[in-house]
């Protein structure tokens, strides 16, 4: 008797602990039961590809599309690297991360091996080789859309402080972020309950995206900020906006942001291509036709991101072919057009219907052709590996003089040094 | 035995092997034997399995990775003995995030179990509808955490956040809450607080109810005070749940997390504000190793913090023993 019962209980203790282990060791593996294979895609935000994917399906009826927005992406994808599981089929990452994941290219696909070249319907070749490691042999990323840049603001609060409306005017009031800055007090003086601009960080990442190189030479990806006498100059000019009260010291995307650019508490943003929907998010159809969009200082690029797939898909043919299809300029066009997203395919900035769109929202400013001309004025940035984590180190310095604790000079000896400590690592 | 017999497993090895009685009698004795003495361990070994699998593997192995310098995809990059220990204790960012789990672990902790303290008393006395009282102060604990330090952050926010609007009534300047660390930290605990206060308080409350009324009623009539009850009688009557509760938030508060980072307006770069105002040890930790990717100091630091919390929690023990007992 005891004998069998204490079978049972070896059985059922075995069991348990089966279940057990099998159950927490495996989450992935999104079972194909319909017959047709499940693609997921994960992006960090919206990439505005609803729409595509219902179409996609309906050209590819053996495939299915799954959308996943995941806020911590780079973070998630890190740790599924390392356990080679759970990624997805195609995943999205940001410009300023995916030099994180440099090192780790052979983890991706290389879409090289599955016909990716530069030729037929090119990107801008500054753009296609930043998602490319050895050289341009080995393609980690497609490259989805591109930020160009400009500056939002408000013809109200403009009105009233006594300055042109018109984005072409309007651009020519700052050749430089200097000249930005001075209108920026001429404003201050004029207007009294509305800052200038929402903070410095925005300008700083604005300003800090027109640089050849910025935080790492690009020789030896060795870390040089402390001798890039541009780049600190950039810093300072940033910097004083806040002393100079120029800034309203609004933190970039968060909520007292948009409540600042809702009630008019800012007059002008610094606006990519990708922050137009945003803007206009953020303050509402009540405020249409009081922003308007002109050419930033020194033009410039800031944003845009690219597809990659990583190899432990079950299905890269597929997952190339749509990362493939979704970065095309057929459907960039066509996101440009919707979404307003600036394409990375110089055939479709350069297009006639692309230049000629107008905006209802930013009092018919020309989007088409300001973002085009800002892109046509930017130099091929090098990002460093550890980029992204030495970026937040001048974000901070720059928070430390808005809010009163720092001035210019030393917030960028701290950010310096907080930076060397990372890139030493 | 006859009854095993009739069962189709026994019937299979009664037919395999045929006239072989004694010796399988003598097998089936040592068999008992074995069951005996050893299946209880059996009955506890999924436990310790899992626990060995899910808790003493990850811990011996992240003690291992401390050890190397350690890229989070790419893995081991070379051994470096305690070189990440001693970088560690010469970081002055490990001790600022020190401080600070400090800071919130008094402020956090101390202030939200005294809080819980004084609910259960409340909620111990007769009250109309009670169930509802209490269901009420569990209700900040069960609303998401994330939307709890997001509503709070937007309420400490420094242009349009409700406190400093408040405050500008009484006419006091607004306070920019995430600038410094004497403002940051207080703010963040009363996060902390609002979501644990109820239910420690619960927990209290449930163990006052325990104690016999007829204490209570005895005090009573000798003139005792209602405060002269609660630290006379109340309070040394329920000391076990006391120490648990101390130890228990004691290990929550050193791993905060959560709270202070979601309250950083610069989002998810875990930094604690623009000078490292509020960064705690966890979330130093999320910094080295989920945005860094240096695995082996984030480990260096997660033992680190292992062995300070252990530490801690001895010293809180006994503590809360001496307080809670002296009467």
């Amino acid at each position: 008797m005891k004998y069998h019962a204490s079978r049972r209980v070896w059985v059922v203790a075995a069991t348990a602990t089966v279940i057990a282990l099998t159950a927490s060791g495996c989450g992935s593996g999104a079972g194909d039961s319909d017959g047709k294979t499940t693609l997921t895609v994960t992006t960090q935000v919206d990439y505005g590809y609803r729409d595509l994917y219902k179409e996609y399906e309906k050209s590819h009826p053996g495939i299915k599309i799954r959308e996943v927005l995941v806020d911590d992406l780079p973070k998630k994808l890190v740790t599924q690297l390392a356990a080679n599981r759970g990624a997805s089929d195609v995943v999205g990452l940001g410009d300023d991360t995916i030099g994180e994941f440099k090192p780790s290219y052979q983890r991706f696909v290389n879409l090289a091996d599955h016909g990716v070249n530069n030729t037929d319907d090119p990107w801008v070749r500054w753009a296609y080789d930043y998602g490319t490691v050895e050289g341009g042999k080995y393609v980690m990323g497609l490259r989805t859309d591109i930020g160009g840049l400009g500056i939002c603001y408000r013809t109200d609060l403009f009105k009233e402080a006594g300055l042109p409306t018109d984005p072409e005017r309007v651009g020519q009031l700052w050749p430089t972020w200097d000249k930005f800055t001075e209108v920026g007090e001429e404003f201050r003086a004029k207007v009294k309950d509305a800052s200038f601009t929402a903070n410095t960080g925005d300008i700083w990442v604005g300003m800090e995206n027109q640089h050849k190189e910025t935080f790492f030479s690009e020789s030896d990806d060795s870390f040089m900020a402390d001798e890039n006498s541009g780049l600190k100059q950039d810093f300072l000019t940033a910097a004083s906006m806040s002393v100079r009260k120029v800034s309203g010291g609004y933190p970039p995307f968060t909520p007292e942001m948009a409540n600042a650019l809702k009630t008019g508490k800012a007059a002008t943003a610094v606006c990519p291509a990708w922050k137009l929907d945003r803007t206009k998010e953020a303050s509402g159809p009540g405020n249409s036709g009081k922003w308007s969009v002109a050419a930033a200082p020194q033009g410039g690029n800031w944003g845009g991101s690219y597809l990659l797939v990583p190899k432990q898909t079950k299905h890269t043919k597929e997952a190339v072919e749509l990362a493939r299809w979704l970065t095309s300029s057929k459907v960039q066009k066509r996101l440009f057009l919707s979404k307003g997203y600036l394409s990375s395919h110089p055939s479709v900035y350069s297009d006639p219907t692309v230049q000629a769109k107008k905006d209802t929202y930013f009092s018919n400013a020309p989007t088409g052709k300001i973002f085009a001309e800002a892109v046509d004025k930017m130099q091929p940035i090098y990002r460093g590996t550890k980029d992204s984590d030495v970026a937040t180190a001048f974000m901070n310095a720059l928070l430390r003089v808005e809010q009163g604790k720092q001035k210019p000079e030393d917030a960028w000896s701290q950010a310096v040094s907080d930076a060397e400590k990372v890139a030493g690592d | 035995m006859t009854v095993t017999e009739t069962r189709p497993g026994a019937e299979a090895t009664t037919a395999s092997a045929p006239g072989h009685h004694p010796r399988r009698r003598a097998w089936r004795s040592r068999l008992t034997r074995f069951d005996l003495r050893y299946t209880p361990y059996v009955f506890i070994a999924p436990f310790f399995v899992i626990f060995g699998v899910f808790a003493v593997w990850p811990l011996l192995y992240t003690g291992w990775i401390s050890f190397h310098k350690w890229a989070i995809i790419e893995g081991d990059q070379g051994w470096l003995g305690l070189h990440n220990y001693q970088a560690l204790f010469a970081d002055e960012y490990f001790w600022n995030a020190l401080l600070n789990t400090a800071l919130l672990l008094v402020l956090g902790t101390g202030v939200q179990l005294a809080v819980a303290l004084w609910l259960a008393g409340v909620l111990n006395r007769k009250l109309s509808a009670s169930a509802v009282w209490r269901a009420g102060v569990v209700l900040p604990h069960i609303v998401s955490v994330v939307a709890v330090s997001l509503v709070f952050a937007q309420l400490y926010g420094f242009h349009t956040g409700v406190v400093n609007d408040v405050l500008s009534v009484v006419g006091i300047d607004r306070i920019d809450w995430q600038a410094s660390r004497w403002t940051a930290i207080p703010a963040v605990a009363t996060i902390i607080i609002w979501r644990w206060a109820g239910y420690y308080a619960l927990i209290f409350l449930a163990a006052m109810q325990g104690i016999p009324r007829e204490l209570n009623e005895a005090a009573m009539l000798d003139g005792a005070s209602r405060r002269r009850i609660f630290w006379s009688i109340t309070v040394p009557s329920i000391r076990p749940t006391i120490i648990f509760s101390v130890v228990m938030s004691t290990i929550g508060a050193m791993q905060t997390f959560t709270e202070p980072q979601l309250f950083d307006v610069q989002g998810t770069d875990g930094t604690g504000g623009s000078d490292r105002q509020f960064q705690t040890l966890m979330m130093y930790l999320y910094e080295k190793g989920f945005r860094e990717f240096n695995a082996g100091y984030a480990a260096t630091l997660a033992w680190v913090m292992f062995l300070l919390i252990a530490v801690v929690s001895g010293i809180n023990y006994a503590l809360s023993r001496r307080i809670a007992s002296k009467d």
